[in-house]
């Protein structure tokens, strides 16, 4: 690293961590880089670098799933298998998806009576932030941080309001309504909901697998309420599962204000 | 039944399926005699109609393997169900045609479209998991690669790899691009091949500044404008 005018520059090594999102920075090394030009520069080499390498290159030797579950069941050629076998030696990824579809295929029933038993689909809505007009709305205001909040998925809407408890804990109100004339709220009754840390159980970064177990659930009253406690602090995803679709709310933060 | 089953109708040879197709759902005893001459005259005979019948007897299975898979909630955020159902036979259409198999039990022949469905989702997941670590470029962006790739994928990779210095380069360049691993999940998973994570840092802040040097060389790669 060159000499700057802003003090010792950070490492190469340090700079590539703070590229991979893993570095831990001291307070001084982040204003450092918040004023060196040239460190910043290195690091958008780094970022930029990483980025297109990524994208030319991720998994572009790989067979592909479809070949690779052929494989498993011991179903290509002798040339692809002996292709496959040898790329999975050298491929973690492979081994692993490997291990995986091994696993699947050892279980594999032609016939489950289970998940699918239910003749319909439900249908998942990712529901909409809407802002109320009553609310005064200023230029540059993040409606997403105020409370309540309505959100809208098709006919379905969802009141959520930010409480406390007796023992100041936080709690999350919701009142389900709908405009459907020919639905009412009480048929929601019983129906489940869900409150996970974010990204939640759409997430598909295995990294991610424990935020997809629910934080809070709770069910819906017969007059469409619902009710979560005690709420802690932090981005979540709630998904309320109603008879005939899911409703996903996202980006649902919680502050201590 | 005197009629020997290739010879029977078509149709009659789709009731006969379907009623053992009861019996297998109810997990009980069943002849899948009937149901493997479908797959065989579909496959071997390439007749239509008994391709046609095939997909109409056996979409109920592929509609259940898809809802009881554990990727379904993140593949029918992408597609629609009658969708995978199709693909999944027209992949299956490809593999078998190309391999003219002639299934021997009807597990066999299930499992085999059971094993073009997992592909499919397999795929599916793999560019998700892209797609989260590299967000696509904006259309006008100046980074975007400007030159052609070179049409053959090995010698990409080996373009690269003959500007590396030496196996280490290679076995990091490997693992964080082409297999999409962060530098810790690295040593996590390969303890006995770094000695800690600053190592892995260092040899790509190498392979980095040894490909920008040779970026004439890989400009369908890198672009062709400077940091």
């Amino acid at each position: 690293m060159t000499e700057n005018p802003h003090g010792i520059a950070l490492s190469e090594e340090k700079l590539m961590s703070v590229a991979y999102g893993e570095g831990m920075l001291s307070e001084s090394e982040r204003e450092h880089l918040k004023q060196c030009a040239l460190c910043q520069q290195q690091l958008t080499l780094y970022k930029q670098t990483n980025r297109l390498l990524s994208a030319k290159l991720y998994r572009f030797l790989c067979p592909s799933g479809v070949e690779l579950n052929y494989y498993c069941l011991g179903m290509v050629s002798d040339e692809s298998r002996i292709r496959i076998a040898s790329h999975i030696l050298d491929c973690p990824s492979c081994a692993d998806e490997v291990v995986e579809i091994r696993q699947l295929q050892a279980n594999f029933d032609a016939f489950p009576v289970t998940p699918y038993a239910v003749p319909k689909a439900i249908r998942r809505l990712f529901a909409e932030h809407v802002i109320q007009h009553a609310q005064p709305v200023i230029r540059n205001n993040a409606p997403k941080k105020g409370w309540p909040r309505q959100y809208q998925a098709e006919s379905i809407g969802l009141s959520l309001h930010l409480s406390r408890t007796s023992n100041g804990e936080m709690m999350l109100l919701g009142i389900i309504t709908t405009s459907n004339t020919k639905a009412t709220v009480s048929a929601f009754e019983g129906s489940k909901v869900d409150l996970y840390y974010a990204p939640g159980p759409l997430a598909v970064d295995r990294q991610d697998a424990e935020t997809a177990v629910p934080l809070l659930s709770t069910e819906v009253d017969g007059g469409g309420n619902l009710i979560l406690e005690p709420v802690p602090t932090g981005s979540f995803v709630m998904l309320v599962r109603l008879p005939e679709q899911e409703v996903v709310i996202e980006e649902l933060t919680v502050d201590q204000e | 039944m005197d009629e020997p089953i290739n010879r029977l109708k078509l149709s009659r040879l789709a009731d006969l399926c379907s009623s053992e197709l009861v019996r297998r759902r109810q997990k009980e005893p069943a002849d899948d005699s009937f149901c493997l001459e479908i797959f065989r005259r579909a496959i071997l005979e390439h007749d239509e109609q008994a391709w046609f019948v095939l997909q109409k007897c056996f979409g109920e299975n592929v509609r259940a393997w898809i809802h009881s898979h554990s990727s379904s909630d993140i593949a029918l955020l992408h597609d629609s169900e009658e969708n995978y159902v199709a693909q999944t036979f027209s992949r299956f259409w490809i593999a078998v045609h190309e391999q003219h198999f002639e299934f021997k039990t009807l597990n066999g022949a299930l499992s085999y479209l059971h094993a073009t469905l997992n592909g499919i989702f397999t795929d599916l997941m793999r560019a998700q998991l892209r797609s989260r670590e590299v967000p696509l470029p904006d259309q006008d962006s100046p980074e975007e690669p400007a030159a052609e790739q070179p049409e053959d994928d090995l010698e990409v990779w080996n373009t690269i790899l003959s500007l590396l210095n030496d196996e280490r380069e290679r076995r990091v360049a490997q693992l964080l691009y082409f297999n999409g691993l962060k530098p810790k999940y690295i040593l996590e998973r390969f303890p006995q091949e770094f000695t800690d994570v600053k190592e892995i840092y260092r040899v790509n802040c190498n392979i980095v500044d040894r490909l920008q040097r040779n970026r004439e060389r890989l400009r369908w790669l890198l672009g062709d404008e400077e940091v």
